[in-house]
């Protein structure tokens, strides 16, 4: 995204960086979390610091001050503590942290199984195509969150033995954690599928890629240098969308008990345990929800001004 | 015999091979996964979890176990439950199907009304304060998931101000708050559905000839525009009312509802092989008709497109 192209020359990158920043709220939301990751990096590189050095943020995720116990807002807690007198604002960053981490691996994810999928299924057209596109029916059809959880269980033991193997058993949780957003990603691929099959199919029927194609190139060498570049658009945009899906279902996993490992928290993980004791100790869900809601919420908003800025002729939703 | 009649007769058998292929993936994969319904907290004595093995055919080869398994589903006989004996997969799901059901018809209610509603609101003045306020708000309604919006509502209308039930599924009042954290995520996507396809034919010609003939505005906004959006609603709706229907673990579990939603996450936590595939096999077929259904009313609506 360069938005210094040649003086008068005017680039895809570069008009639709020029429509985007004519968008304030999704320059604002942009704006919002880069502080948002910003402050959950330094809070975790802070708190690894401290586990190392004895020194860096106050205060680490999992030390528990059981005298204290749950404590509204103060000057040493800014945002209160939980049930174990645990800090809550550095619960909430590192769980931050988790929670966009997966959010953009299994979006990764999503990109690389989606994009190569769409694209082989609309190039090769015909008997693959169909076969292909009924595999993503298939797929459709299942209740992906049980498929989710049981891939997540399925995989659990086997690593887990593999990491005792190599003596790497304190890798665990964070094997866990990249077991969650392998499973999200091999589920949540199949809208970018769609899209990107659709859209290869009207641009294979384009000249310049009979062209092409009548030079000689082979098939690897035109999705690569001609659809790819054409359907950077539309990758972005649903790429977008999806990083605010995703998050919510890592967090509805977390929420089951199922997705990150206590004492590692994220953001569902903090709203379920919060909506267990929202009677006595109401902040405890209303923050997390709080911070949640506003990721979402500027996720959303840079998504549809990116869906502006890269596809101007539509104009849907607000 | 007509050719639509036979596309959507087609399109109706070619549900029943996707099904198998359903249950074969749950099957197996259910399979694979380690552990049994039997390995429980509590440990069982390895003879009387060899009877128990034994006694519901879980020893016998798998092929065995699957071909079993497909003879008595195309009978109608979804299996038994290991852990409570006295009930089968049938009478659990139709007990507790029809309760989900419900509660998914009123969320599907909600998400219709509001959402096109809001989305009619919105498109009647495009970047107006209006708009942007209805639109905002939509906005706001897919950032609050339902296990965010529950225990909210729940804390403010069932604990401090009392106004309904905190939990259960009796009375009236009862369906209000689960049925509204339910729809309105669904009722902000159809908003911003409607407003985007009915923004996209306000320019064009027929609107500006029914304006000329002297519609009234609503008449148009109504009948003219909001008909462009009716495609891309049935499309959204089709999915969406299966997932409803078949129940939400979050909110089933928030407002403690006896409704199947539950059922899918714990079948799936405590290898109950036979209800798992029986809900995912229920949740599939309800999604495969509520899709055959929507592309028959795509079909009568727009017959063009069908040709294709």
């Amino acid at each position: 995204m360069n938005p210094m192209s040649k003086a008068g020359a005017s680039t895809l990158w570069g008009d639709a960086w020029r429509r985007f920043c004519g968008h304030k709220l999704a320059l604002a939301s942009l704006g919002f979390l880069g502080l948002v990751s910003l402050m959950c990096m330094t809070c975790a590189v802070g708190v690894g610091l401290k586990a190392a050095y004895g020194h860096g943020w106050p205060y680490g995720y999992e030390e528990q001050n059981l005298a204290l116990g749950a404590k509204m807002f103060s000057g040493e807690h800014w945002l209160g503590t939980d049930l174990l007198g645990r800090d809550l604002l550095t619960r909430l960053l590192v769980g931050g942290c988790v929670s966009l981490t997966v959010g953009f691996l299994a979006t990764g994810m999503v990109v690389l199984i989606g994009v190569t999928y769409g694209m082989v299924a609309g190039y090769a057209g015909g008997f693959v195509d169909r076969v292909m596109m009924r595999f993503v029916d298939i797929l459709y059809a299942l209740p992906f969150t049980i498929f989710i959880i049981m891939l997540v269980v399925l995989l659990d033991k086997p690593v887990q033995v593999l990491l005792e193997h190599f003596h790497r058993g304190s890798w665990g949780p964070f094997i866990k954690l990249c077991l969650l957003f392998l499973a999200i990603g091999a589920f949540e691929w199949l809208n970018m599928a769609r899209v990107v099959r659709a859209r290869t199919l009207e641009l294979k029927s384009l000249a310049f890629v009979e062209a092409a194609r009548a030079l000689g190139r082979r098939p690897w060498k035109i999705l690569w240098h001609h659809l790819l570049p054409n359907l950077a658009g539309i990758i972005v945009i649903y790429a977008t969308l999806s990083v605010p899906a995703v998050i919510m279902l890592e967090s509805f996993i977390s929420f089951l008990g199922l997705g990150v490992q206590p004492p590692l928290t994220s953001w569902g993980d903090l709203i379920n345990q919060g909506a267990s004791n929202m009677e006595l100790y109401p902040w405890l869900l209303i923050y997390p929800s709080v911070f949640f809601s506003l990721t979402l919420f500027a996720l959303n908003f840079v998504g549809d001004g990116l869906r502006d800025a890269l596809d101007p002729r539509s104009d849907k939703g607000g | 015999m007509p050719p639509l009649l036979r596309r959507a007769l087609v399109r109706l058998l070619e549900i029943i091979p996707v099904l198998w292929v359903v249950i074969t993936i749950t099957f197996f994969l259910a399979r694979w996964v380690p552990g049994g319904p039997f390995d429980t907290d509590r440990k069982l004595s390895p003879e009387a979890k060899a009877h128990n093995l034994e006694y519901y055919g879980l020893d016998q080869p798998l092929p065995v176990q699957y071909f079993k398994y497909l003879w008595n589903f195309a009978h109608g006989d979804l299996g038994p439950l290991y852990r409570h004996p006295d009930w089968s997969v049938n009478e659990l799901l139709i007990q507790k199907a029809p309760v989900s059901a419900e509660l998914g018809l009123w969320a599907t209610l909600v998400a219709l009304v509001v959402g096109l509603g809001a989305g009619v609101v919105a498109a009647a003045r495009p970047r107006s304060k209006r708009d942007y306020g209805t639109m905002g708000m939509a906005m706001v309604a897919i950032c609050l998931p339902s296990f965010v919006l529950g225990p909210i509502l729940l804390l403010v209308f069932g604990l401090k101000l009392q106004w309904v039930n905190v939990m259960g599924w009796n009375t009236a009042s009862d369906r209000i708050l689960p049925s509204l954290v339910l729809g309105l995520y669904y009722a902000a996507y159809i908003a911003r559905l409607t407003r985007g396809s009915m923004l996209e034919v306000r320019g064009q010609d027929f609107i500006r000839t029914a304006r000329a003939k002297g519609c009234s505005s609503p008449r148009i906004l109504v009948v003219h525009m909001l008909r462009n959006a009716l495609g891309p609603v049935i499309a959204y709706l089709a999915p969406t009312i299966a997932g409803l229907v078949t129940g939400s673990f979050v909110v089933e579990s928030i407002f403690q509802i006896p409704g199947i939603g539950r059922m899918f996450i714990e079948a799936a936590l405590t290898q109950e092989y036979p209800l798992l595939i029986g809900v995912t096999v229920l949740f599939s077929a309800i999604l495969l008709l509520c899709n055959w259904m929507a592309d028959l009313l795509l079909t009568a609506l727009n017959p063009k497109a069908a040709i294709e």
